[in-house]
């Protein structure tokens, strides 16, 4: 994908998205379309508009300011998004809030100075700017730019991938202005990966194997991340092959990412059904010690799980 | 102290609410002048009927102005403003030891006695409810707590010669170990004083907390907690998730 993406958020004091505090700068629109993704808002690189109906309320202004007549309350979500037009006339009427514009477009000099404003607790905490989404590779040549501003501002860049991308493209805009890279790996099995992710998973496994040489020797920080979701991705076949995977690239740390409910609300906010969410399992909270037998498959092979 | 008195004998107040004065100036300015959404005299009435049967005034009024805290430089250049007002009319006395008065920005507790006195707010505070504490901004000035310790910082100190008091809620995810908590407060109060801030006091949200948050929301709408990775506004949660994430603060799962 071309041009300029859209971005959703740009998030101040983030702590659990690289070393130190960070600010994290959410793309829009995904290759991948992973069912249980946390961030269902993130997966079209189309404008889109959310309704959160728990800061609504029920003035009606929005329904009267609607000039296709797209909001009523006996639609299913409030926002027939067919009938949508996105002029956002009742995002900036809304006097709650409630309805919002998801995704705009900022030039590169908007962010750099979104970001700027917090470098100096990025210089105290050994922090810096964090690229996620969404899948901030979709846009290859803009992020190019916005991680070498980044960098003759002397900020530290850590980026967050799919890894569903062109290689060699990745090896020369992204890499040489990158201080770490945050790579998931999801299913080991390339039919399961396509069933759930929806795309096979051969180019994300290789292209982890070419950057892990470039970055074992003497590049920047590569770090595996694999989320663990209930009768997904969280059993031994699985894990045991991903485990093995890295160990035959001799990779000693892993970071799991275990599974939380907390996501839900936001699949009906922008108009969506997951059926996953039927499941009981995915409406709980991972057990501890599921999470510890997952790990026990890392250590086995001498990976240290983060 | 008999003979010829003390040196200095300046006497100091403590001004109660910068942000409730800021955020309500804030909303005069922006919704009756600059954007003409209400009249000066329907929101005036609004206020003295505490906001009683006015839902989208009151939705307007705390959700579509900018606030002291947020990263607005209006509303930080408006601060600033009433500040040294403040400050300058103060001064500008002299008590019966000769001395001027000088102007503090902290409450004490009586940011809570003084607000069951007060009527309604412009800014939406409703009659009786506690003023912002010292000079901390409104909780949901920002989503990122960063905001509001830049725009405390680039207060002019100069102006608060009778000391300030700011707050700051800290809040540790259950797998932060006590060297990661300490880490990271160093790095806020380093970091706010290189900016050139002048004190703050660290509040590290507990288990308790978390509970007093799902009783009384409004006041904890910034608050966000950490999950692996994954942040969520506390307040925005279901109770039912609520209730597991005190849990789980209180076994440190």
């Amino acid at each position: 994908m071309k041009g300029t993406p859209l971005i959703l958020e740009i998030k101040g004091n983030s702590l659990d998205d690289g070393p130190g505090i960070r600010t994290v700068i959410f793309f829009k629109g995904c290759p991948l379309s992973c069912l249980w993704c946390q961030n269902p808002e993130s997966k079209k690189t189309v404008v889109e508009i959310s309704y959160d109906e728990k800061e609504c309320i029920g003035c009606g202004t929005c329904i009267e300011v609607c000039p296709r007549g797209a909001l009523s309350r006996d639609n299913p979500f409030f926002i027939n998004r067919d009938a949508c037009t996105f002029c956002f006339d009742c995002v900036a009427q809304c006097p709650a809030r409630a309805l919002d514009r998801v995704g705009k477009e900022m030039t590169h000099q908007e962010i750099v100075d979104a970001v700027l404003r917090d470098k100096p607790f990025f210089d105290t905490s050994g922090g810096g700017v964090t690229l996620s989404g969404g899948e901030p590779t979709l846009f290859m040549g803009y992020v190019s730019e916005l991680l070498k501003r980044f960098k003759n501002h002397g900020i530290h860049t850590l980026i967050e991938t799919c890894g569903h991308f062109d290689g060699a493209a990745f090896e020369s805009e992204i890499l040489p202005f990158t201080d770490a890279i945050y790579y998931d790996l999801k299913l080991f099995d390339s039919e399961e990966h396509r069933r759930y992710c929806g795309v096979g998973n051969e180019r994300i496994f290789s292209n982890f194997k070419r950057l892990w040489k470039v970055c074992d020797a003497g590049g920047p920080e590569l770090l595996p991340r694999v989320p663990l979701i209930p009768d997904i991705t969280d059993h031994e076949s699985n894990l045991g092959g991903i485990a093995a995977f890295l160990s035959s690239l001799e990779v000693k740390e892993v970071k799991l990412l275990p599974y939380n409910p907390l996501w839900h609300e936001k699949t009906a906010k922008i108009g969506t059904v997951n059926p996953l969410l039927d499941k009981a399992s995915m409406k709980r909270w991972q057990d501890r010690l599921k999470i510890e037998e997952c790990a026990d498959l890392f250590t086995q092979m001498n990976i240290t799980v983060l | 102290m008999t003979r010829g008195g003390a040196r200095y004998n300046s006497s100091g107040a403590a001004c109660i609410g910068l942000a409730d004065v800021t955020d309500s100036l804030m909303v005069i300015k922006k919704l009756v002048y600059d954007e003409k959404r209400v009249s000066f005299t329907d929101l005036k009435k609004a206020i003295d009927g505490n906001f009683a049967g006015e839902p989208v005034l009151h939705a307007m009024v705390t959700k579509r102005v900018s606030l002291f805290g947020s990263g607005s430089e209006e509303a930080l250049a408006l601060a600033k403003r009433i500040m040294k007002f403040t400050h300058d009319s103060y001064w500008n006395y002299l008590n019966f030891r000769g001395g001027h008065y000088t102007a503090g920005f902290w409450s004490m507790s009586n940011h809570v006695a003084f607000g069951t006195l007060s009527g309604a707010l412009p800014s939406g505070r409703l009659a009786g409810k506690a003023f912002t504490p010292g000079l901390t901004p409104e909780p949901h000035a920002s989503k990122s707590l960063l905001d509001n310790i830049r725009d405390v910082s680039r207060l002019d100190p100069r102006h608060m010669n009778n000391n300030m008091a700011f707050n700051v809620k800290v809040v540790p995810a259950p797998q932060d170990g006590h060297e990661r908590i300490v880490d990271n407060i160093y790095s806020y109060a380093k970091t706010y004083f290189d900016m050139g801030g002048m004190q703050m006091q660290f509040n590290v949200v507990t288990s308790e907390m978390l509970r007093d948050a799902m009783a009384h929301p409004e006041s904890y709408r910034n608050l966000l907690v950490r999950i692996s990775g994954y942040n969520a506004y506390f307040v925005t949660l279901n109770r039912d998730m609520q209730i597991e994430l005190i849990e789980r603060a209180e076994y440190g799962l």
